[in-house]
Formats: C-alpha cells, structure tokens, sequence
C-alpha cells in the first residue's frame, strides 16, 4: 500500500514538473509591470508557427515581442488550437487573440482591435497547376474550395459566392494536407500562409501549386477585413493597452527595422 | 438554451443522422470484416491467420484518431491510390469513416467472436459433422449463430463505444453531431449551449440505444 | 526525431497521471456504488458513472476545456486557468474512472462479507480493515479490468491534440505538412502507441501470473 502511495505521489510530482516549451503555462509578472498573455494558433507560417525548439515564432510574434521589449512589458506567446482561442479569451485563459487574424467589421463589434500588424491587407488562392482560377462565381463553379472553420475567408466564400462548393477544416494545415491530397481544387486563405506552402515543397513540385493574391474590392474588405491585428476582449483596461500597443507598432513599422523583419520571414 | 436548440435544431438533428448513419454502416460492415478474419483464423493455416491477427492486434494497440488520420490524410501520399480505382472511394470523408469505424470495430469483434466459438461445446460441432455438414456450413449455420447468441451482452458494449467513436470523425470534415457542434461553435461563439446541447443529445442517444439492445438482449437471446 | 521522443513523453505523462488521479476518483465512485445505507450516495454514484460512460470522450474533453474553466473561474476568481494539459488528463481521468468505478464495485461484491466482519473482530477499525484487509483483494480482482482500461486511456491520449496540447499526434501534423508525407509519421505515431500498449501488455500479464500464483499457493 505504502508503495502504491509513493508512486502515486511520485507520478503527481512529475506531471508538475515543467517540460512543454509551448504550452508553458504564463507566469505571473514578477513586479507590477503590465503582464499580457498573447494566445494564436500557431500553425500559419510565416505570420505565426512553432520553431524547432517548439516555441511559439513567427512574423507576427517577434514583431509583438519587439512591442513588448520596447513598452518593457511582460508578455508571454502561447499555442491554442484555432477552435479554443476565442473561448481562451472569453474565459481569460489569455488576454489577447492574434496570427493571422483579419480585422473585419463583424469582428469589431465583439473585439477591441489594435492596428493592422501588416500594413496591407492580403487574401491569396493556391490551387493546383498552373491555372489561376477567376476569383468569381463562374471561375469557382463546379470547384470545391477549402477554407478554416470560423475563418473570414469560410465567411466570405459563403456570402459573396452561395452556389461554391466549400469544405470547412479544423486548420489550415488539414486544407492544405487535402489539397495535397487532389480532395479540392484551391485553398482560400493568408497569401503568406499559402506561399510559405508551396515554397517548403520539394524543388520539383514548387511548380504544381499556384498562389495568386486577389484583388479586393472596397466591397470585398467589408467582410474580409483591413488586415491582421491583436483582439482583446472590450473592457476600459484593454482600451489602454491597445492604445498603447498602436502607438508602438505604428512608430516600429516607420523603422528600417520593420522591413528586416519583412524580409526575413518572406513576406512581399 | 431550449430556445438555442429550437434556433438549430435542424443542424443538430441532421448531425445526430449522420452520427447515427456512420454507427449503422460501420457495425455493419465490421461484422462482415469480423466475421471474414475470425474465418481466416479459425481455418489455422498460418498464411491466413498470421497475418489478419497481426492486423487485428494493430488495430486494437492504436488509437482511432491515429487510425482515421492515416486512411484519410495518409493513404493520399501513395500515387497508385491517387491514380487508382479505389480513389473514389477514399476521396469521400464519410466512406473513410466508416472504413475506419468498420475496421476498428472488426477488430474488436474478432476477440469476441473468437471467444464465443471456443466457448462452443466440442460435442455439438462433432454432432454436426456426423450430420453431415460441410465445413463452411458448420461455421456459417452452427456455429456463427450460436456465437450470435452468446456474444450478443458484450456486442452491446461494442454498438455504444462505435456510436462514441463517431464522433471522431469529425476531426477529417465529416459532419456528424460532433462536427456540426463544433461548426455552430466557431459562428455563433454560444460555446457552453452548444456542448451542452450535444451532450444531452449524445446521452439521450446511448440511453435509448441501450434500453433497446437490452430488450432486444430479454426478448430473442435470453429466451433462448 | 527528438521532437516524437518529447512529444512521447507529454503522452506518457498525460496517461500517467490520468492514471493516478482516475484510479483514487474510481475507488470512491466505486466504494459509492456499493453503498448498502446511504441510497443518496449510491445513486450520485451511478449516475456519474452513467454520465462519464454516455458521452464521448471527445465531447467531455471540450466540456472539460470551456466549461470547466469557466467554472474554475468562477468558484475561484483568482486561480489560473486550466491549461490543456490539465484540462486533457481531468477529462481522461474522469472517463478512466467513471469505468473503473463499474469494476471495482464488481471485485468488491466478489469479496466475502465475512473478510470483513473478521478483520473487526480482530481488531482493526474501518478504515484500517479497508485499507489493509479489503483494498489488497480488490486489486487481485480488479487488475485484469483495469489493465483494459489502462489501455484505453493510453490510446484516448490521442485526443488531447484537439486541445492544442503538443503530444504525438500534433508533432506528426506539423512534420506532415512540412514534408507532404502524412502516411509516414502518422504511421510512426501508430508504432509508438503500438509499442506503448504491447509493452503494458506484457507488464499486465506478468502481474496477473503473479497474482494467480500466490492465489494458487495460499490454497495448497
């Protein structure tokens, strides 16, 4: 019995101990200085995706690691599944939602958004071979279309084109392993997620898979967004930090340094 | 929440059919797969046997998600299935799930069966040799129904883990009551009423299930 | 390659501890549903164990991840919140236990109720006949079920990748879609979790061949 009990507190201790890089749990700020924990789904490389030490990387979070660094916040990144990141933040598992996250009208009414991190707003279609589908209805007709569940581009497909055929994914990643895979036609999401696809290919199939930017109309923006941003959950204490936060991303994207950052996660 | 339902009820209801669809199919054809490899290992020529029970222990060491990864987002990987006849098949979502409930369910229902036949007095299979039965009637008339007969409690529990299992189809698209949830989860943000939903409905669906496999169970087989 | 190893080991920390907790959740459940005077107590217990065993696991995880943490959240406003892996082992453990509680209600119905009564009457109070006398038989029976649902368990760590926890599972969906071989590490998943469960399948079997021999000894 004695022994039994051992191993059972044995066994408790070690699940205590701290072993996931990822998913570390934040810790709480040491002085009193603002603490924000930054959730994404971190599977949309370049904007945001996982290093090989397992670490939450990616354009978007060095830009806001740098925003952090310069506000001498403490801020921790870590990686939730695309379904769980809006309950995480309702339920304040974490403060702030962000990778790849357009910043769109309906969105608005629910969250507070800071400014867009990119200064462009990007929407892209990978679809195999050389062939450019024609973003409109009699181009996607008789096309099936993959998009993320809960994603702009799944409610964009659904409103602007009824009679496309649309496959929902848990992630992007899934869409794209089925696009692999020759289920659907094209993939509709984050031109810089979809061409950091096609560029980690094999040399010799860069050629099969097309991405092609599309271009927005003022129309189109209304559902698609402006571009990608951090969301908080409305309250007066979120008004300040995102005010904050806008100041310091709007005065980073005037540095050479912002161009750097571009460059280096393959972005343009 | 009552009013939430009432707003979704068709989503939920058609999910609950396919959930329900995906049990039926896959028990369905797991019975036949089942039925086969206990066939091939009863036979005890090694070249059969050997290699479905290898296949039958696989199946029942990994777990189903693992399971129905690799039939839909793996077998792609290989050309000759891209190319091949058998793509029509693997193209589709639901008949990849129910490939996999099928297959998974099989190899459950091997150990079962296996166990039931060998619980078979030796007496009655000798009698029916005397009779004259050949040996595929001896296994499909004698003693395939008397293993119906004594399997059928623990099949129950077998018909209750596919329904739960069905449920993990939606991780590859398909959308059954879980994928449907998850779907309605993501646009309306209702989280708490949308899982709240689904558990009732999965329970109230276990519950009848069992109340009508037990009757079943009272009515035909204790009678007997 | 150390990126399986690492994610192999959260597996096996997630089943582990899911292990522990679900096996002390099990025993109460089950000394629950064998209550003989207090009904109330029993009927709790069985409709736990009805509800844990009704809905899929799936379903429970998800319950577990938003429900349980609002919930958390709202008992105790200051506590941090319930991480994946937390969220993921409280559901695994729940599940292990609502099934296990089944068993251990079974082996303890198995045990004559003169064992008990004999340890009174020489002297050991409740808790100490239950502990020393009860407990000790119950795993003789009880240990073949519960090595089934060990199984189980182990296999059902799969479902915490949905959770965003970085097990096996989501490590071979990040390999795959670098490579554009998803057939090759989610077979290497399988063959770890295959190895996983023979290797506790022989552990089992060497225990139970224990255990019956020392039944066999004591009645010669």
């Amino acid at each position: 019995m004695n022994r039994f009990l051992s191993v059972a507190i044995a066994l408790f201790l070690w699940a205590h101990t701290p072993v996931q890089a990822n998913n570390k749990t934040p810790m709480p700020p040491a002085s009193p200085r603002t603490y924000i924990a930054f959730g994404t789904d971190a599977t949309y490389p370049p904007l945001v995706n996982l290093d090989d030490a397992r670490r939450v990387s990616g354009f978007e979070t060095e830009l806001l690691k740098t925003v952090c660094r310069n506000l001498n916040w403490a801020c921790s990144f870590s990686h939730e599944e695309w379904d769980n990141l809006v309950p995480a933040l309702r339920t304040g598992k974490i403060n702030a939602i962000y990778g790849g996250i357009a910043i769109t009208k309906a969105r608005q009414e629910q969250f507070l958004f800071t400014v867009p991190l990119i200064d462009e707003s990007l929407a892209g279609i990978v679809s195999h071979g050389e062939s450019v589908l024609p973003f409109t209805e009699e181009g996607l007709k008789d096309k099936k279309i993959g998009v993320q569940t809960g994603s702009t581009f799944a409610h964009y497909l659904s409103t602007a084109f009824p009679n496309v055929r649309i496959k929902r994914y848990v992630s992007i990643q899934d869409a794209l392993l089925d696009l692999t895979a020759k289920r659907i036609d094209a993939v509709f999401g984050d031109t810089p997620v979809l061409r950091y696809f096609t560029r980690s290919l094999p040399e010799d199939k860069q050629d099969n898979y097309t991405v092609t930017g599309i271009d927005l109309n003022p129309e189109n923006l209304s559902i698609l967004g402006t571009g990608y941003g951090v969301a908080f959950n409305k309250n007066p204490e979120s008004e300040q930090i995102v005010k904050a936060l806008n100041a310091q991303i709007k005065a980073f994207q005037k540095k050479p340094a912002y161009d750097v950052l571009k460059i280096q996660f393959g972005i343009n | 929440m009552f009013d939430f339902f009432i707003n979704h009820h068709v989503a939920f209801l058609s999910g609950l059919k396919t959930s329900l669809l995906l049990t039926a199919s896959g028990l369905l054809l797991g019975i036949v797969f089942a039925a086969l490899s206990t066939w091939a290992i009863q036979s005890q020529k090694p070249w059969y046997a050997l290699p479905v029970q290898s296949i039958n222990h696989f199946l029942r060491s990994t777990p189903f998600l693992v399971q129905i990864y690799l039939l839909y987002y793996g077998l792609p990987q290989f050309s000759w299935i891209h190319s091949g006849p058998l793509w029509a098949f693997f193209e589709s979502p639901t008949l990849c799930a129910i490939l996999a409930l099928a297959l998974n369910s099989s190899a459950y229902t091997t150990v079962l069966l296996h166990g039931a036949i060998r619980a078979i007095p030796k007496g009655e299979i000798e009698a029916a040799e005397s009779l004259g039965f050949s040996k595929s009637q001896l296994f499909f008339w004698i003693q395939l129904k008397r293993v119906l007969l004594n399997s059928w409690a623990a099949y129950t529990n077998e018909i209750i883990l596919i329904f739960k299992a069905t449920s993990i189809a939606s991780t590859i698209t398909v959308l059954d009551l879980m994928g449907v949830t998850r779907q309605l989860m993501s646009d309306t943000y209702q989280t708490t009423e949308c899982l709240a939903i689904a558990g009732i409905l999965y329970l109230l669906t276990t519950y009848l299930l069992s109340v009508f496999l037990f009757a079943i169970k009272r009515r035909y087989i204790t009678a007997k | 390659m150390s990126g399986l190893l690492f994610a192999c080991f959260t597996t096996i920390k997630v089943a582990t501890t899911a292990l522990g907790v679900g096996l002390c959740l099990g025993i109460l459940l089950g000394l629950a549903m064998h209550q003989q005077t207090h009904r109330l107590w029993r009927a709790i217990a069985v409709a736990i164990s009805i509800f844990l065993r009704g809905i899929p696991e799936l379903l429970l995880l998800f319950l577990l991840y938003y429900g349980g943490n609002a919930l958390l959240q709202y008992c105790f406003p200051t506590a941090s919140s319930l991480s994946p892996f937390w969220a993921g082992t409280l559901g695994l453990a729940l599940i292990f236990s609502g099934y296990a509680a089944q068993i251990i209600h079974a082996a303890l119905s198995a045990i004559p109720i003169g064992q008990f009564e004999s340890s009174q009457a020489i002297g050991f109070n409740r808790h100490q006949s239950f502990l020393y006398i009860i407990l000790p038989q119950i795993w003789q029976h009880a240990l073949p079920g519960l090595g089934n649902l060990w199984q189980v368990l182990l296999k059902d760590t799969a479902l915490v990748s949905v959770l965003g926890l970085s097990e096996m599972m989501q490590w071979a969906k990040f390999e795959a879609n670098i490579t554009h071989a998803p057939f090759t590490y989610f077979m290497a998943v399988s063959c770890v979790y295959f190895a996983l469960c023979s290797l506790s399948q022989l552990c089992l079997a060497y225990q139970e061949r224990r255990i019956s021999n020392r039944l066999q000894a004591k009645h010669v």
